[in-house]
Formats: C-alpha cells, sequence, structure tokens
C-alpha cells in the first residue's frame, strides 16, 4: 500500500500534528518550501493533500519527471519520498511552493539549505489520541465497504497493531471486525479454506480438532472464569477440561 | 591662497567619519553629521567614557586601533584629542567594508506581507521548542518585495539560535531616516530585532551568509540579533 492510501481525508487530534496543520495553512499562499518527516503510513501525504489538494504531485524518486517539472515552472509542487531523490542540488525552489514528503532525512544539510519550514511528523505510537480517533475512522470505512453492521462492537487501542502506522492499524481494524462478524458458517467456509492448503489436513485430526477446542476453551473461561462452571456448561467432565487447558497451555 | 577663507567647519560637518565635541563633564558640544547617527545607537555617556580612557595624558591627540561597533556600525580605530581644560574630541573611524557582489534580482521578488511570514515561522518555533515568544508588530508596515523563500530560511536559523533561551522577544517596526543603499538606490528600512538572555552562535555565519545574499544587514550580538530589510516596492 501506499503512503497515503491509508486515508480519504485527514484528521487528527493531536497537538503536533494540528500545529503542522496550522503551519502548512499559514504558508499555504506563500512561496516557501516545506518538508515533513516522519515514519511511513503516519498520514503526511494526506495532510498535505488536505491542505494543497491542487497541488502537481512528483515523486522523488523519478528525477527527470522532477526536472521537467522544475523547468516547466511549476507554482505548486508537492515531491513525495523526497528521501529517495539522488541529487537534492538540482533543485531550486525560488519562487515556488514546493511540498516535500519524506520518510527519513538523509542528509540533514540538504535539507537546512533547501527547506524555510522543517517539519516533524510524530508516529503513531507517540499519538494515543489520533489511534483512538483512526479506529473508529477505520470501523466506519470498512460498515461501509464490508456491508458490516458495527453497532455495539467496540475495538480497544490494545488490540490493533501500530507498529506500521496507519497501514498496520487499518489492517488490524478489518482483520477484528471480521473475527466479530463472523457467523459458524463463515468460519465453517475458513476453515474449508484452511484444509485444502497444502499440508493442513495432513496434520492429523486431533492436532486440526486443536483449532476448535483452544478457541472454545479459551472464550469459555474469559466468559465463565471458572473451570467448574465452564465444565458444568459444556457439558465436560472437570478433569478432561483441567486435561485440555493444560494441554493447549491457556491461562 | 590663504587658508583663512576655507570654511572648515562646513567640512568637517560633512565629514563621514564621526566627530563629537564634549566639554569637561560629558556634554556635547558639538557633534557632525555622521555622529548624529552614531548617538542613535550609543549614549553620549557611554562615547564620553570611551573618549576619557583613550584621551592622551597631555594635550594633544592619541589614536587607539580598537574594533568596536554599535549595533551595525562597526569602527576599526578612535582618536581623542584635546588642547584645553574645556573641551575634548572624539573621531570614530569606520572600518572598510568588502565589496558587496551579490546581486538581487529584484524582479525574482515576491510582494509580501512579512507579518504573515513572521507569524508562520514563530508558530513553528513554539511548536518545536515551547518558548515564551512576545512578538511586537508595526502594523503599519506595507507589504514590499521579498525572498519569501530565502528570508523564511533566515528567520528560522534566527529564531533556532535563541532555542534554549528563556522569553524571546521579537520586534518588527520602520526606522525612520535610515536606508539601504542597492545599486545606487535608496530603500526604506524594516528592522526586525530578536532578543533574548543569550543565544547560540553556532550558526551566525551561515545567517550573516543568507542574509547578505538578501541584502539584509545583520548584526548578530550575543542577546541579540538585527536584521535591517531593505523595503523593496
Amino acid at each position: 500500500m501506499k503512503e497515503g492510501e491509508d486515508l480519504e481525508s485527514f484528521i487528527t487530534d493531536n497537538e503536533v500534528v494540528k500545529n503542522i496543520l496550522k503551519g502548512l495553512n499559514l504558508t499555504r499562499n506563500l512561496y516557501v518550501s516545506s518538508i515533513i518527516v516522519g515514519e511511513a503510513h503516519t498520514g503526511k501525504r494526506a495532510l498535505v493533500h488536505s491542505v494543497f489538494p491542487n497541488a502537481r504531485v512528483i515523486d522523488g524518486a523519478l528525477t527527470q519527471e522532477l526536472s521537467k517539472g522544475m523547468e516547466e515552472g511549476v507554482g505548486e509542487l508537492v515531491i513525495e519520498n523526497f528521501h529517495k531523490m539522488g541529487n537534492p542540488d538540482m533543485l531550486h525552489f525560488e519562487n515556488m511552493r514546493v511540498i516535500a514528503i519524506a520518510d527519513y532525512i538523509p542528509n540533514m544539510r540538504d535539507i537546512d539549505e533547501k527547506f524555510a519550514f522543517i517539519y516533524n511528523m510524530p508516529p503513531l505510537r507517540e499519538r494515543p489520541e489520533d489511534v483512538e480517533l483512526y479506529i473508529g475512522y477505520y470501523m466506519k470505512r470498512a460498515s461501509e465497504e464490508l456491508s458490516l453492521d458495527i453497532e455495539g462492537i467496540e475495538i480497544e487501542r490494545k488490540e490493533v497493531d501500530i507498529s506500521r502506522n496507519l497501514a498496520s492499524l487499518r489492517a488490524s481494524v478489518y482483520r477484528e471486525l471480521l473475527y466479530r462478524k463472523s457467523t459458524a458458517s463463515d468460519l465453517q467456509n475458513a476453515l474449508y479454506h484452511l484444509f485444502l492448503r497444502d499440508g493442513e489436513l495432513e496434520k492429523g485430526y486431533r492436532e486440526n480438532l486443536a483449532i476448535f477446542e483452544k478457541a472454545i476453551l479459551k472464550a469459555g473461561l474469559e466468559k465463565y472464569g471458572s473451570q467448574l462452571k465452564l465444565a458444568s456448561i459444556l457439558g465436560i467432565n472437570r478433569n478432561t477440561l483441567r486435561k485440555k487447558i493444560n494441554e493447549y497451555d491457556i491461562h | 591662497m590663504s587658508t583663512t577663507s576655507i570654511d572648515f567647519r562646513f567640512i568637517v560637518e560633512n565629514d563621514n567619519t564621526p566627530l563629537i565635541v564634549f566639554d569637561h563633564e560629558g556634554h556635547i558640544l558639538y557633534p557632525n553629521a555622521a555622529a548624529e547617527i552614531v548617538l542613535g545607537y550609543v549614549s553620549p555617556k557611554e562615547l564620553f567614557e570611551l573618549t576619557l580612557l583613550h584621551a592622551p595624558k597631555d594635550y594633544g591627540s592619541k589614536t587607539t586601533l580598537m574594533d568596536i561597533h554599535y549595533r551595525q556600525l562597526f569602527f576599526y580605530a578612535i582618536n581623542v584629542a584635546y588642547k584645553s581644560d574645556d573641551w575634548i574630541a572624539l573621531r570614530l573611524y569606520y572600518r572598510p567594508r568588502p565589496a558587496d557582489d551579490v546581486k538581487l534580482d529584484k524582479n525574482q521578488l515576491i510582494e509580501t506581507n512579512i507579518n504573515m511570514l513572521l507569524e508562520a515561522t514563530l508558530s513553528m518555533f513554539k511548536m518545536k521548542y515551547g518558548q515564551k515568544l512576545s512578538l511586537i508588530v508595526d502594523q503599519e508596515i506595507p507589504e514590499f518585495r521579498i525572498d519569501q523563500n530565502g528570508f523564511s530560511r533566515l528567520l528560522r536559523k534566527a529564531m533556532e539560535s535563541f532555542r534554549l533561551s528563556g522569553d524571546v522577544r521579537v520586534s518588527l517596526s520602520m526606522t525612520i531616516g535610515e536606508s539601504i543603499v542597492i545599486d545606487d538606490e535608496k530603500y526604506h528600512v524594516i528592522r526586525l530585532k530578536i532578543s533574548a538572555n543569550g543565544r547560540f552562535p553556532d550558526e551566525d555565519s551561515t545567517i550573516a551568509r543568507i542574509a547578505q545574499s538578501m541584502k539584509i544587514v545583520a548584526v548578530l550580538d550575543e542577546n541579540e540579533m538585527q536584521f535591517d530589510i531593505p523595503l523593496i516596492s
């Protein structure tokens, strides 16, 4: 997924990011150069697009296209993947409005020499309020795209993966929603496709039964707390239940 | 021809070298026109103390080589002379400036509301360093032509030299009676001052270079930076 495809529009509740937005808005009519540096998938591209929706966008890795764009004297230019640019010295920003986006700074001297405004986009792990915001955002998008009824479903911050910022957060929200909305028939269908894969069925009957048993014991213990109660609910012997809990190492 | 008909006072009055004559208590008896500019930057008291410190032991004249500056006025020597107990004269010798071969293409400059550039830079500075800032701006400053990107870079670097200072004070005003000459044309001066209780001078040479490329006169002191910007309309 390309940076920025995680988002259709830019939203934030984080003060640092709000200040970056404020800075870009203050300079949106000035002929100055700005750069936003931050990890991949932190929303940099969507943020820039929200302030400069009509700017010409050129990938910094495409040197020829970029130098052509500069020669043509484009008034407002967004340079994506600035960190992939081979030769930043070729850039001349006189009387241009340039907004560059970079995942990291390859050479601070080049950045310092070229850009008037340098912004650092914080990663999601430093923006807990945005994690909450984007869980809600992606839940709504998933419900629209996948026609899912998400009423009553809550996904907590600890349940999502933000190791790759919005890219992994989005994937984990969609996955969580699918888990929670799956019916027995969906799961049977999923298992059917699992067992068709090479090597899965061949693990043996007991091993494959563990897929079902582990899930039912884990959920049962979380829901009913005591083994005594769970044994009674499931209608199995207490000793059998204890044996299986130990076998699957469930706590 | 006798020299009695020569109007020496007229010559001194129009000399570019500042000359101030004090009485024995430090009151100014006479400043020439060049000295009046210097007196806009330094008190008569400070100049009188300098005069006494470097006066010859007896009646006569003494020149002392010394680097001294009052804001953007740089001197390389002073001369103190007296021939009576009633008056003492101080002359200040300007340091020669290297030839300025930087060309400014005025057609490339863009009509700018300087307050907007200032606001954007200060907003970024506050965001990055969380410093307390006070800003005094003369709202009467008209829009003028400037290299917006270059000036924003200059401002950023100037502000960053105050990154760990306490309260940072920024003021922007029009000066009266001062001008910057570019290609034989005189321009009014907009003065930007940034001050605090100390700053980092590590980027001063870069700041001076950027300022010079834009014909901005930069005076970089221990606690203060002053930028005289030509008002090109």
